[in-house]
């Protein structure tokens, strides 16, 4: 079983949900696997959910990951959420890494448009 | 100026020495605890960083030592040990003597400064022998001045820098540790996650750090990934720029206060605006991600400017203990003359006068109470050396004992805090010593093996209480009834309470003790400290139970300098008593005496209380007015009553000391200047007490 486990959950408004169990560990060890999971995922559904909640480990490859994944999900007119990012390692690896914004994503002006607000 | 800053430096020293000793014991209750860990090593490194600056070669040269092995402590390279405790308290003790030495003429024994370099390097992994070399002891960098600035650092990895194992959160970490910093991340170069390289480096950071380290520390961050980064340092703010502070104005309000330019179109014509960032990222002459980084730099700054006030005024200042002195000497001069013109202003009938007399003794007590409260300091410092104390002694002894304190932040005045060191030292090291027994002694009784000391301070009215209480074997009743006995302290029929029994190990020259330790047991511990609490004007008390342990409390007036006291008068002379002591005044006619049967004794609402006639007492000639007035007085829960011919009133007391000659005066323990300019005595109540006590005894066995 891959660490990264993908479940469908329904529908809302009419749009596919579907949502990533993104495990334990999301370092550069992981992030040839995380990005096939999250490519995979992107694929199935509009409105993408990433749990993050049981990440323990967390380095800067697997930040990218997930930022990456979501600017595709921008471009492609999907969603991409993140939950879990209050708990765990996360506020102080998103402090550290300079991702606790105020200000919006950089590739846009718009708040809505960034995974860390 | 007396004060160099050498002596500046070895002040501070000192006082970073003392909170090193603390947390290094608390290091040793909790090896992990970071905090503590980083309290240990900021405290070397600070010595380490000012002593090179004030020359202080040698110091700063030990300290770095210990400053290398608490690095690699902090970084979780290697664990805390007991030994390693062992060792910084040695090293702690050596640096003080280091610091003795450069003030008085004492020499460093420097053998040991070499054993000790010794001992902390065999604490470094073994692959860097070649680096701790004497000759790279010397502190590097800290000496540039412990200045406040503001940085930018824009730090941008190599593509491949995970190969080689780097994770960049680590050093955004340890950079993070220098100061405050804000951290924006660059994710400009992130592409789709089709495109993503998972073991490429994309992302990039700009951060602003306020720190007071400089620009050695900070490249030293990245001095491992040198080549596998770009890193770039410019400070933005050099300290003094900031002073301007408030007077940067905006065009935009120049022109309106000016009257050039009215608030309302102002106002619409910059809500009509985009702001500059929007603009310059329209234009695509930024990118949005450096507007972000700008405008944390703004904010770091901004934030800075408001701050800088703020800590100025929130800062202290060192005043040397002799001008504080000094002022109370001064305010209690002013106290006295202040009463003599209340008391002039009384004997006129000047409205304007009265006036002006209230108004400066409203000022002059809030001047006393002020001036009194600089004076005072948490007890807790003295608390902290007694933690040490305790270890030390309790491991050369064998024996396994915790010090547990409370109330740590009780103030009370400096003077009275350091002559309160010895006797509490004497007291705790008699607990120690005679108090808490051995490890397997306190098992077989069936108490836990670790012995516990409980020290604390409490308010408690216009004095503090100080507890000492240990849970070891208690007084033995019997060995000191024997000792008692033999001392001539007692008869052989003699049965005092439990109570007035332990009070006589206070009495001189008393101990138990069946052999002399080097810790206590020579008999001139607790009469010592007896003196020295009197001399404190505080009382001492004593309780114990077998088997359970033994209680001291010790009561000491919050300052030496003024008292709230009750004036009597004898005849034509003046006395004082403190008024914490004083719980009623009554009368006594020729009557009551009658009633007693010669007996000193007075009855207060259905309870005999003894009196001591003072008249007769101080041989005072004179005769007794015809109704003369008990002041009933209760210490440590005994009431005796002192026979005055009248009470005058409440009296702020500005205490002067006798000379030597009135040094012995039984029952005088000061002497006050009243208003008129006479001299008022000061009563020693407890010494009076123990007088009433002989006299009564005398008089129920005679």
């Amino acid at each position: 079983m891959s660490a990264f486990d993908y479940v469908e959950s329904g529908e809302v408004d009419g749009r596919r949900c579907g949502r990533l169990h993104l495990g334990s560990s999301l370092t550069v060890a992981e992030a040839a696997e995380l990005r096939l999971a999250l490519m995979a995922a992107l694929e199935d559904c509009a409105v993408l959910t990433l749990d993050a909640a049981e990440v323990g480990e967390v380095d800067v490859a697997g930040l990218q990951g997930l930022c990456a994944v979501h600017r595709t999900g921008v471009a492609r007119g999907r969603q991409v959420l993140v939950t879990g990012l209050d708990v765990g390692p996360w506020p102080e690896i998103l402090r550290l890494a300079g991702l606790r914004r105020h200000e919006a994503c950089p590739l846009s002006n718009d708040r809505k448009n960034c995974l860390w607000l | 100026m007396r004060e160099r800053p050498n002596d500046a430096f070895r002040e501070e020293a000192y006082e970073l020495l003392a909170e090193l000793e603390t947390s290094l014991l608390e290091l040793e209750d909790n090896p992990r605890d970071k905090d503590v860990i980083g309290r240990v090593f900021r405290a070397m490194h600070t010595i380490k960083g000012s002593g090179a600056m004030f020359g202080f070669d040698e110091i700063s040269a030990f300290t770095h030592e210990i400053e290398t092995v608490f690095d690699l402590v902090r970084n979780d390279e290697i664990l805390v040990t007991k030994e390693m405790v062992d060792l910084c308290l040695l090293a702690r003790d050596q640096i003080k003597a280091m610091l003795d030495a450069a003030g008085g003429h004492l020499e460093v024994d420097r053998s040991r400064t070499a054993h000790l370099v010794g001992a902390f390097r065999a604490f470094l992994p073994q692959a860097a022998p070649a680096e701790a070399s004497p000759a790279a002891i010397p502190a590097p960098a800290a000496a540039e001045g412990a200045a406040t600035r503001t940085w930018r650092i824009r730090f941008r990895p190599a593509h491949d820098i995970f190969a080689n194992g780097t994770n960049p959160l680590a050093l955004l970490r340890e950079l993070c540790e220098l100061g405050e910093a804000r951290v924006v991340a660059q994710t400009d170069l992130i592409p789709p996650i089709d495109d993503l390289h998972p073991e490429v480096c994309y992302l990039y950071w700009d951060v602003i750090l306020t720190t007071t380290a400089d620009a050695n520390a900070i490249r030293d961050v990245f001095i491992f990934v040198e080549d596998d980064c770009e890193m770039t340092l410019a400070s933005i703010d050099d300290g003094g720029c900031l002073d301007d502070g408030d007077s940067r104005k905006l065009l935009g309000e120049i022109l309106v206060e000016r009257g050039d330019l009215s608030a309302a179109d102002l106002e619409r014509v910059l809500t009509e605006r985009k702001r500059l960032g929007e603009v310059l990222v329209e234009d695509g002459l930024v990118k949005p991600g450096q507007v972000a980084a700008a405008l944390a730099e703004q904010q770091a700054l901004e934030k800075q400017r408001q701050n800088r006030p703020a800590a100025d005024a929130a800062s202290s200042l060192r005043v040397p203990a002799e001008r504080l002195d000094k002022l109370v000497d001064l305010v209690g001069e002013l106290v006295t003359v202040q009463s003599r013109l209340s008391q002039t202003a009384a004997g006129r009938e000047d409205a304007v006068l009265t006036a002006v007399a209230e108004e400066v003794e409203r000022l002059v007590e809030e001047l006393r109470d002020l001036t009194l409260n600089i004076r005072m300091l948490p007890i807790g410092t003295t608390f902290s050396k007694f933690k040490r104390l305790v270890r030390d002694l309790s491991r050369e002894l064998g024996k396994d004992i915790e010090l547990e304190t409370a109330g740590a932040e009780t103030e009370l005045d400096k003077t009275v805090i350091e002559r309160l060191n010895d006797p509490l030292v004497h007291i705790i090291r008699n607990s120690i010593d005679h108090g808490i027994e051995m490890p397997e002694v306190r098992q077989v009784a069936g108490k836990p093996r670790q012995g516990t000391i409980h020290l604390s301070a409490i308010h408690s009215g216009d004095s503090v209480v100080i507890e000492i209480r240990d849970d070891g074997k208690g007084l033995d009743r019997d060995a000191i009834r024997r000792k008692a006995i033999e001392k001539g302290l007692l008869g052989e029929q003699d049965e005092p309470s439990d109570h007035d029994l332990f009070l006589l190990i206070f009495a001189a020259g008393f101990s138990t003790a069946q052999t002399v330790t080097s810790v206590s047991g020579r008999g001139v511990g607790m009469d010592v400290v007896r003196r020295a609490i009197d001399a404190l004007r505080g009382t001492i008390d004593i309780h114990s139970e077998k088997g359970r342990g033994t209680t001291i409390r010790v009561r000491i007036p919050l300052t030496l300098a003024i008292i709230e006291s009750l004036l009597v008068a004898i005849g034509k002379d003046r006395f004082v008593l403190p008024l914490s002591l004083v719980e009623e005044c009554i009368e006594l006619t020729e009557g009551d005496v009658a009633a007693a049967h010669g007996r000193n004794l007075v009855r207060v609402r259905d309870q005999l209380v003894p009196y001591l006639p003072l008249r007769r007492w101080f041989a005072m000639e004179g005769a007794r007015p015809p109704i003369e007035q008990v002041v009933i007085t209760s210490l440590g829960g005994q009431r005796v009553g002192f026979v005055v011919d009248h009470v005058i009133g409440e009296h702020q007391t500005v205490i002067k000391s006798l000379g030597r000659m009135y040094r012995d005066v039984q029952g005088i323990s000061g002497a006050t200047i009243l208003g008129d300019g006479s001299v008022a005595l000061i009563l020693d109540v407890p010494q009076l007490l123990q007088g009433a006590e002989a006299e009564e005894k005398v008089a129920t066995h005679g």
